[in-house]
């Protein structure tokens, strides 16, 4: 409704534009994670008198891993080096259905990445020392009207909803508890 | 009690008001939770596994089974209207379906696939019906090394067909396993990998984790995107024609038995069903050359195929205990978290339950067809919504229901950390159902192994000696070797890659 137009913005359709760069590193990284479970698993004990221990299949799997992933590593430089051996153009054509952008708002942004995943870290943090009522208001508060840039009426009914509202129905109605705050002067509060 | 006067006691408790409100309450969610970007029924129902804790576990599978299945006519709605999938097996109705809604008859094409859905979705259970209980006696006869090679034939189908590199689907499929060691070690009750933290003691739950492949890591990777904006047909456009009907009825009738068989095979996502009940029609359909063009077989087949698929996937996980899809894997998930096991057992255990949510599969096929062709305009309001809207309401949601598993903040920071993972998975192309699979059913699988080596005293040879779990493993091999000789072949096709399913 009020969205600036923006006609179908195709979603990223999976691994079109698999970065060869990124693949190298996690390809790395899933290998450290291989042998990782190698060394963890053989302190657990591979073989017990009544047949495979608790390090039995947990170090096959690290094997099979660290092989695996050290083959996808090896793909992933050559690709990076034939990338980079071409002329830039033919490198990553960054999504190329993404034509009917509405103005300035990019189909992925890394700052809205960085922005999802630092309040969500932070809510995270606050949730059992501010309680579940006021993390959940403020992070919803900087998601609607910081990054969404709504108005302050729809931004103050649905963040009060969100955290005094569902607080209720989840611990009268549902019998789910939610965290309430730590602070003694909140606590009285009853927040 | 013979089959029939079992599902006339199932359906006595499945239409009780409660869990006909239940059914209903799960078709609606579904059905939006397809709809939305960005969050499809497997992480939805996920999410919402902590609040059926607290109701009676009919009542619970009834309504997150009818997520599952509502998701996939959530999916369709996007898909014909707006050309996006919600769903991964939706894809292929994109093909004609939004030629459809380009030359004016979106409305057609959504009854047709409602039609479609509802039929396939009602013949597979009746299938399942007269199906289960043989399976299920048949199911008992299998031991730990049976278990352990059929798990394998399922993994080999899910690595060797969903994805693009069979190295990629078994590094996935590592990954999912070697999480689900995390934990108390079944056998001699030692610590595994906890960290030294009490937290882990229980394994790593994985509603967070499923959470946050499948939402945080989706709404991750389309983050800055923009809500896409779309007209609803009118009543009037939603009747189709009686050409209409007289020319997706074939297509309908072929999608029912792709969908019913190849829902059978564990492993096998409904993205491969609908996939191959278009590629059928393109062989054998009268009006093949129209295809693409937006003829009304290109959404009939795929959408009465997926749905077929997804009701006949429910047999090998009655009968089998065996999961033939990550949403089908959250189902057993949920089933785990009310203290019941699927498979075989169920049957004994708790028959009332078990034909009470497969009557339930015929309510909820009904009530979302109901639901689904006359309230299209009210489904794509929906969508109106504004994006940044949505996306700060799914927040909120997927960090309460990954608290509420078992009230930790440890889960939401679980929850946050396996997002980061599906965001990274999505952008080196790694797929996610094998890891999901495995997730959940890695302690069965370690259990089955372990246990078949006992009885064997280590000898690997029990594997082979014994006649059908030879043949499972023959099977397993086959479809890895296939796959990995079609590979390229399959790159040339553009199969859909697993995103949600």
């Amino acid at each position: 409704m009020t969205q600036p137009h923006a006609e179908a913005v195709t979603p990223p359709l999976e691994d079109e534009a698999v970065s060869p760069a990124w693949s190298a590193v996690v390809a790395a990284l899933v290998a450290v994670l291989g042998v990782a479970a190698v060394v963890g698993s053989l302190r657990l004990g591979f073989w017990t008198s009544i047949g495979p221990g608790p390090g039995f299949f947990p170090l096959w799997l690290g094997v099979i891993l660290a092989g695996l992933s050290s083959v996808w590593w090896v793909r992933s430089v050559r690709d990076l080096r034939a990338a980079r051996a071409l002329p830039a153009e033919t490198g990553r054509n960054d999504e190329g259905r993404g034509e009917d952008v509405a103005g300035g708002e990019e189909p992925f942004s890394w700052g809205t990445v960085g922005a999802i995943l630092a309040s969500l870290l932070v809510l995270a943090s606050l949730l059992d020392v501010l309680g579940y009522q006021l993390a959940m208001l403020a992070f919803l508060v900087f998601h609607l009207a910081v990054l969404g840039r709504r108005g302050w009426l729809l931004t103050g009914v649905l963040s009060v909803a969100g955290s005094f509202g569902v607080f209720v129905v989840f611990t009268r109605l549902l019998t789910v508890n939610l965290p309430a705050s730590s602070i003694p002067f909140l606590a009285e509060l009853g927040l | 009690m013979d089959t029939l006067s079992l599902l006339a006691g199932g359906f006595a408790d499945a239409l009780t008001p409660q869990n006909l409100l239940f059914a209903l309450v799960g078709c609606i969610l579904g059905t939006i939770l397809g709809l939305l970007p960005g969050i499809g029924s497997t992480a939805g129902m996920a999410i919402l596994i902590p609040l059926t804790l607290s109701m009676d576990p009919t009542g619970a599978i009834i309504m997150l089974a009818a997520i599952f299945y509502g998701g996939a006519y959530g999916g369709t709605i996007t898909s014909v209207l707006l050309n996006i999938p919600g769903e991964g097996e939706s894809a292929i109705t994109c093909l004609d379906g939004y030629q459809m809604t380009l030359k004016g008859r979106a409305g057609v094409a959504l009854t047709t696939a409602g039609i479609g859905s509802f039929v396939g979705g009602t013949v597979a259970t009746l299938g399942l019906v007269f199906a289960a209980q043989p399976l299920a006696s048949l199911g008992l006869k299998i031991g730990p090394p049976e278990f352990f090679s059929l798990v394998l034939v399922g993994l080999a189908l899910l690595v060797g067909l969903v994805g693009r590199s069979v190295m990629l689907g078994v590094i996935s499929a590592c990954i999912g396993l070697l999480i689900a060691m995390v934990g108390i070690d079944p056998v001699v009750g030692q610590p595994r990998f906890t960290f030294g933290s009490a937290h882990f003691f229980d394994g790593v739950s994985y509603v967070p984790v499923l959470v946050g492949l499948f939402g945080l890591g989706e709404l991750l990777a389309n983050a800055g995107g923009a809500a896409p904006q779309t007209r609803a047909p009118r009543l009037r456009e939603l009747i189709p024609a009686r050409t209409d009907l007289r020319r997706s009825a074939p297509a309908v009738g072929r999608g029912t038995v792709i969908g019913f068989f190849v829902g059978l095979v564990p492993g096998v996502t409904s993205a491969i069903s609908s996939l191959l009940a278009y590629s059928t029609e393109k062989k054998v359909g009268r009006h093949r050359d129209e295809l693409g063009t937006g003829a009304i077989e290109g959404v009939a087949a795929p959408e009465t195929a997926n749905n077929a698929h997804s009701n006949a996937a429910f047999i090998p996980l009655f009968t089998l205990g065996i999961p033939a899809s990550p949403a089908i894997a959250v189902l057993l998930g949920a089933f785990l978290q009310n203290g019941l096991t699927p498979g075989p057992q169920l049957f004994v255990d708790a028959p009332d339950l078990v034909w009470a949510v497969i009557a339930s599969l015929f309510v909820g096929n009904a009530l979302l067809l109901l639901l689904n062709v006359p309230l299209v305009s009210l489904w794509t309001k929906i969508l109106a919504i504004p994006y940044s809207v949505l996306t700060a309401l799914i927040f909120a949601f997927i960090v309460l229901g990954s608290y509420a598993v078992s009230n930790s903040v440890v889960d939401v920071f679980v929850m946050i950390a396996f997002g980061v993972i599906g965001f990274v998975f999505r952008r080196v192309g790694l797929p996610l159902a094998p890891l999901v699979l495995t997730l959940i059913l890695g302690p069965f699988i370690e259990s089955a192994l372990r246990e078949s080596l006992q009885i064997s005293q280590g000898d690997f040879s029990i594997f082979v000696t014994r006649p059908l779990s030879l043949v499972f493993l023959l099977v397993a091999v086959a479809v890895i070797v296939a796959s990995v000789f079609s590979a390229g072949l399959k790159r040339k096709a553009g199969l859909p890659v697993d995103s949600e399913a």
